[in-house]
């Protein structure tokens, strides 16, 4: 029963929104002569085609670029796994804003890589666009992926390679196979996010592309509210068709829990044979220059001066009273703040998204469908319905579990197809109560999917302008809000450092966590 | 796992209980753009608390967009009581709308004429600047002087524009082609200017940032702009750059909404936005010229662009409601 | 036929050191507790483990550094790593994939029905029974005729009345294809009733490799004495090729002193020898063990066809059949 209260819960945050929004749509007069109108407007499927063809593309190669990582990671145990780990996803945390700039300065004509290269203007392309998504997202292929493939039993690998598979033939006949949902929700997300991009593809592509999202906010900035709401919708069932045709692909003839071990879980590590070692320096090493370059040369520049000596000018700035000024709280504020609301919106949306991964897997499309929807639509919806009978800190963590659910739940319900349900059986008969059996067997087992789950909530929420705006009125300074305000307020240096600190700040954060109760080895 | 899901349920539920015993009593509600400074607003509070022992509750939305589609979805119960920030180009959709309600402030005389855009006063401006090109003296040594100049090969791949489509100062920048070459010959501008631009990013931030990275040197920003850099950074590096001698002047407006609650001390908030004081405080907090003749400029504006003659008025604001989207439109068929 | 020389394998807190060799058709079983190192010496001569130092040549070839792909091993494991996402079929064609349709349907055909799976080939993997799931293992590492087969615990995941048959199963497959096996097994039972030769496993290192017979009856150290089955540690004198046992003298091809030996229960019976009164008696249904208090400590006494239990309390006398000397004391 407390199941169902579990789900009303998410009803009121994402689908009540969602259904206002839907019902203020239905109940336009001219509903039909818009959607007409719009239908043929030439420039929305153009739109439409364009955003979705750089989509899959962006999100097969974010999977490309993944995968060895994934392999690596899953495989063997290194010096500064964890760290690395968490360094790819500095993207996530990262406002657009910034992320756009790093990749600028770092690419851009006069880039340090355009320098060394010669590579010119050429990132001001629709290449630059498709790289910029394969940056944010390529480490979402890392952990989904890598999470499974850590539990994979290693027996399987090795009966392949004692019946004559080479490594290579192994992954294509059993791994791929066995990995296969995980690959199909790792690819849908960054397809998704791919979809809503907004800030990246009028930077790179200019006005030549047009997507969606740029087409929805032209629309309001025209103020045809209507007619934006009505091309979000739409928007919102066509993500909505991709997630259920994910959903059935990714779906197997028979459950094969029982590839995935338990004593795995813990995993096995293989040995490095040296030409691993070597491609393991090299992916690394690439990984380091293409998207570590942008990210690393952003953090150098947070310590000059501009006219390039060193300095901690920048730092100290953050704590000035010029800058409390332009945010208009305290740094240090700023920084609980943004710990407090993403910290606490992301262990909502675990503890949600376990329950709902649990109890009620058949709705698993709908879980995922605030994927397809802008914060400026869900916005929308909150302000015809909730606005006025919840309080704002309450509207707040909505606006944040709407952000990081999704994504939460995906890599939930991922943990949750690899347990065997004999474990739970055999727990059961053993007269296991349901709170033993979920601490003893589902809390142990889905560590590593828990962690990465709350790791990519947090981050998303930490990248959040528009809910924060929405509900927080520009009283409540996020880490997100005061960045946009300095980048806004001719402080980029500023930016610069605050971005270098939230992001130190969150790999500490996720390296402790996951250092937590560390693991056994077997010999 | 089933306890703490329900102490979860049950401090929502108390925060919801308590949220709706806390409605607050009398305040003036004002909304803004997130760029309003914490300097205007603080003197705004003190002032209202000495004077009317009134709170001021600030929301301050992402952009200006954000900002008219709440009104228009709060038109039948109006949550705000003042806004303070809508640009020029809303007038005629706030009149349309029927959003505000005039009021002529006591210090109306002593606005510039040519910044009044509503002599109905149903947005009051209160502060402008020009959309201007600024350049990077020290990647740039011969800056363009007038629109043709920007043309020239020189530049090629060295200006950056934020995009009319999704930003004001691009709009603005659109509009003050219109303006000055005319509906039939500006697109032929924009036919030449576009193998110039290196990038049309979707906001000002982003394209003022490449610009300040040294990625490019020429950016469409503020004819203020490089005040902020004299004052902070004690650099006179940036220079701004007025071509032909005009510019595009992104007026800002403010406004009572129609059917305040607090409809007197609306006006007062009004008023005290064009009293000297914040005039005065406005050039240093918002990068912007107050709009009051006897306002004092501080010193540091004096590397602001020379005022230039304003394209605004070379266009009636309805011609320009009525065509912005065709305009746009025909642009960006231009640009693809 | 396989020849493991001076094979070394580090690990932190532990290492492996093996050397042995095997000859065709031979059912050579490793077998010791669990973290001796037997399963690291099967992954080492599967290939899936690089010893530090060694070699392991087969029919004279070294094929120390011969990944595993191209050793052409069968490798059961103790949880049969069956491919859960391929069926019965697929699974034992797993390793044939590079040969030709029609080998692959004559081999498939061959194992299905020397298994007697047939019924089963389309079935899916999960369900199976385990005794299933054994043969389809079985099968699939047949399926590619292997040179050597390495078992690890097969019979370990199953009920006990299951795996009895299943032994005799393997028995006679063996003699029936000219299997060479090697064995991984903690069950001393196991190894003793299908090996041809059986080496006991300590601490990474082999003990003593003996046939079943002799490792049982002539154990060489306490540990091997001991791992299969109980077993009484005694302290006796040997004084001119004799042992001295109670009031008895027993021949004993041994020099003067005094030496410890292992007797196993069943090497007790009723007769002249030591005196002692019967402490606890259990009834095995073929036997009944009694604990005994002696002058030599509590001996464990093993009555073969017993017409009855005796009461605790009971005096009793014992002589000893077999004594098996363990290690010399002085």
């Amino acid at each position: 029963m407390w199941q169902v209260v579990i789900l009303l819960i998410l009803v009121l945050i994402v689908y009540l929104p969602l259904g206002g929004l839907v019902v203020k749509l239905l109940a336009l007069p001219n509903l039909l002569d818009l959607l007409r109108e719009l239908l043929s407007d030439p420039s929305l499927l153009s739109a439409l085609k364009f955003t979705y063809t750089q989509a899959l593309i962006s999100a097969l190669l974010s999977l490309l670029v993944g995968l060895p990582g994934a392999y690596f990671f899953s495989h063997y145990d290194f010096k500064g796994k964890k760290v690395i780990r968490n360094l790819t996803m500095i993207p996530f945390i990262l406002p657009s804003i910034l992320v756009v700039l790093a990749m600028i300065v770092f690419y851009g004509q006069q880039g340090i890589f355009s320098r060394v290269f010669g590579t010119g203007t050429f990132i001001y392309s629709l290449f630059g666009i498709i790289f910029a998504h394969v940056f944010y997202n390529f480490s979402l292929s890392i952990r989904i992926v890598g999470t499974t493939w850590e539990k994979l039993d290693r027996d399987l690998l090795e009966s392949a390679y004692v019946l004559g598979d080479s490594p290579l033939e192994t992954f294509f006949r059993v791994e791929l196979p066995l990995l296969w949902p995980s690959i199909a929700y790792a690819t849908l997300l960054s397809f998704l996010y791919s979809s809503l991009s907004f800030a990246i593809v009028l930077v790179f592509g200019g006005v030549s592309y047009n997507t969606l999202e740029v087409y929805i906010y032209t629309l309001v900035r025209r103020l045809k509210l209507d007619k934006a709401h009505l091309v979000a919708f739409l928007q919102l069932l066509i993500s909505f068709f991709f997630i259920v045709a994910t959903n059935r692909l990714s779906k197997r003839k028979d459950s094969v829990e029982q590839a995935f071990s338990v004593s795995h879980a813990i995993p096995l590590k293989y040995e490095k044979r040296q030409w691993i070692k070597v491609l393991m320096v090299i992916y690394f090493l690439a990984l380091l220059l293409f998207f570590g370059g942008p990210l690393i040369n952003l953090a150098v520049r947070s310590f000059l001066t501009r006219d390039g000596t060193f300095t901690l000018q920048n730092y100290v700035s953050l704590f000035s009273p010029k800058v409390t000024r332009l945010l208009g709280t305290p740094i240090w504020q700023v920084f609980l703040n943004s710990l407090l609301l993403s910290a606490t919106s992301s262990a909502i949306s675990v503890m949600l998204a376990y329950v709902l991964a649990r109890y009620f897997s058949k709705f698993r499309p709908f879980f995922l469908l605030p994927l397809g929807v802008s914060m400026m639509s869900y916005g929308f919806g909150v302000l015809v319905t909730l606005k006025d009978w919840l309080p704002a800190p309450i509207l707040m963590v909505f606006t944040q579990v709407f952000i990081s659910f999704p994504m939460v739940y995906s890599i939930i319900a991922l943990g949750f197809e690899e347990i065997d349900p004999e474990y739970h059986l055999a727990a059961a008969v053993l007269g296991s109560s349901e709170t033993d059996i979920v601490r003893r067997i589902y809390f142990p087992l889905l560590k590593p999917s828990l962690n990465s789950a709350f790791a990519y909530g947090l981050a998303l929420s930490l990248g959040d302008l528009s809910g924060v705006m929405l509900v927080g009125e520009g009283r409540f300074v996020t880490f997100t809000v005061a960045l946009y305000r300095l980048i806004g307020h001719y402080s980029f240096p500023e930016g610069t450092a605050l971005g270098t600190i939230v992001s130190l700040l969150f790999i500490v954060l996720f390296v402790l966590i996951e250092s937590r109760g560390g693991k056994k080895h077997y010999a | 796992m089933k306890r703490s899901f329900s102490s979860l349920f049950v401090v929502m539920l108390v925060l919801v209980l308590l949220g709706s015993v806390c409605v607050n009593a009398k305040e003036l509600v004002v909304y803004s753009y997130d760029s309003f400074g914490q300097t205007l607003m603080e003197m705004m509070e003190d002032y209202f608390a000495k004077e009317f022992n009134t709170k001021v509750r600030f929301v301050l939305f992402e952009d200006t967009g954000a900002m008219y589609s709440r009104l228009l979805i709060e038109k039948n119960k109006p949550v705000a009581d003042v806004v303070i920030g809508l640009a020029e180009v809303y007038l005629v959709n706030v009149k349309a709308d029927d959003l505000f309600t005039p009021y002529k402030p006591k210090a109306a005389a002593k606005i510039k004429d040519d910044l009044i855009f509503d002599p109905g006063f149903h947005m009051v401006p209160f502060d402008y600047g020009f959309v201007t090109f600024n350049y990077d003296s020290e990647l740039l040594s011969t800056p363009p002087k007038t629109y043709s100049d920007l043309l020239k090969p020189e530049y090629a791949k060295k200006i950056v524009i934020p995009n009319p489509m999704t930003s004001s100062p691009g709009q603005a920048f659109l509009l003050s082609t219109v303006a000055y070459f005319g509906e039939d010959k500006y697109l032929d501008f924009w036919q030449e200017l576009k193998n110039n631009i290196l990038v049309m990013p979707s906001s000002w931030s982003i394209a003022y940032g490449i610009y300040t990275n040294g990625e490019a040197p020429l950016v469409l920003s503020y004819g203020t702009s490089p005040v902020y850099h004299l004052l902070y950074d004690k650099t006179e590096r940036y220079q701004p750059l007025v071509l032909d001698n005009v510019a595009w002047a992104q007026i800002e407006g403010a406004g009572i909404v129609k059917g305040a609650k607090n409809l007197e001390l609306a006006k007062a908030a009004i008023d005290y936005l064009l009293g000297l004081d914040m005039q005065e405080a406005l050039p240093e907090s918002q990068f912007m010229y107050p709009v009051r003749v006897d306002a004092k400029l501080p010193d540091s504006f004096s590397i602001a662009a020379d005022t230039p003659e304003l394209l605004n008025r070379r266009i009636e604001l309805e011609k320009v409601q009525d065509n912005l989207e065709k305009w746009l439109n025909d642009w960006e068929s231009v640009m693809r | 036929m396989l020849e493991v020389r001076n094979l070394q394998k580090n690990y932190p807190n532990f290492s492996v050191f093996v050397d042995f060799k095997l000859k065709k058709g031979e059912f050579f079983s490793l077998l010791g507790p669990s973290g001796c190192g037997k399963t690291t010496t099967l992954r080492l001569i599967a290939g899936l483990e690089k010893p530090d130092s060694g070699k392991i040549l087969l029919s004279g070839e070294d094929i120390t550094n011969l990944p595993p792909q191209k050793r052409k091993f069968g490798l059961v494991f103790q949880n049969y790593a069956l491919f859960p996402h391929l069926s019965v079929s697929e699974n034992i064609l797993y390793g044939l994939s590079k040969e030709s349709n029609e080998m692959k349907k004559e081999r498939l055909e061959e194992m299905l029905e020397l298994f007697k799976l047939t019924e089963l080939k389309d079935r899916s993997i999960r369900r199976l029974s385990g005794g299933e799931q054994q043969r389809v293992a079985l099968a699939r590492s047949l399926a590619t005729k292997p040179r050597l087969l390495l078992l690890d615990e097969p019979f370990a995941a199953l009920d006990p009345s299951l795996r009895q048959s299943l032994r005799e199963e393997l028995k006679t497959l063996q003699d029936k294809l000219d299997l060479t096996i090697v064995f991984v097994t903690h069950n001393q039972e196991e190894a003793l009733s299908l090996s041809d030769r059986v080496a006991l496993m300590d601490k990474g290192r082999i003990v003593q490799v003996a046939t079943p017979f002799e490792i049982y009856t002539k154990p060489k150290s306490d540990y091997a004495a001991s791992f299969f089955g109980q077993v009484n540690f005694l302290e006796l004198e040997v004084q001119d090729k004799k042992l001295k046992w109670g009031g008895t003298l027993i021949d004993i091809d041994l020099n003067e002193g005094i030496y410890r030996f292992a007797v196993r229960p069943e090497h007790l019976i009723e007769g002249k020898g030591v005196r002692g009164r019967i402490i606890r008696g259990s009834y095995l249904g073929f036997a009944v063990e009694y604990i005994v208090a002696t002058s030599q400590g509590e001996l464990r006494y093993l009555e073969l066809n017993p017409h009855s239990v005796k009461c605790s309390g009971t005096e009793i006398e014992l002589s000893l059949l077999q004594a098996i000397p363990v290690g010399k004391k002085s």
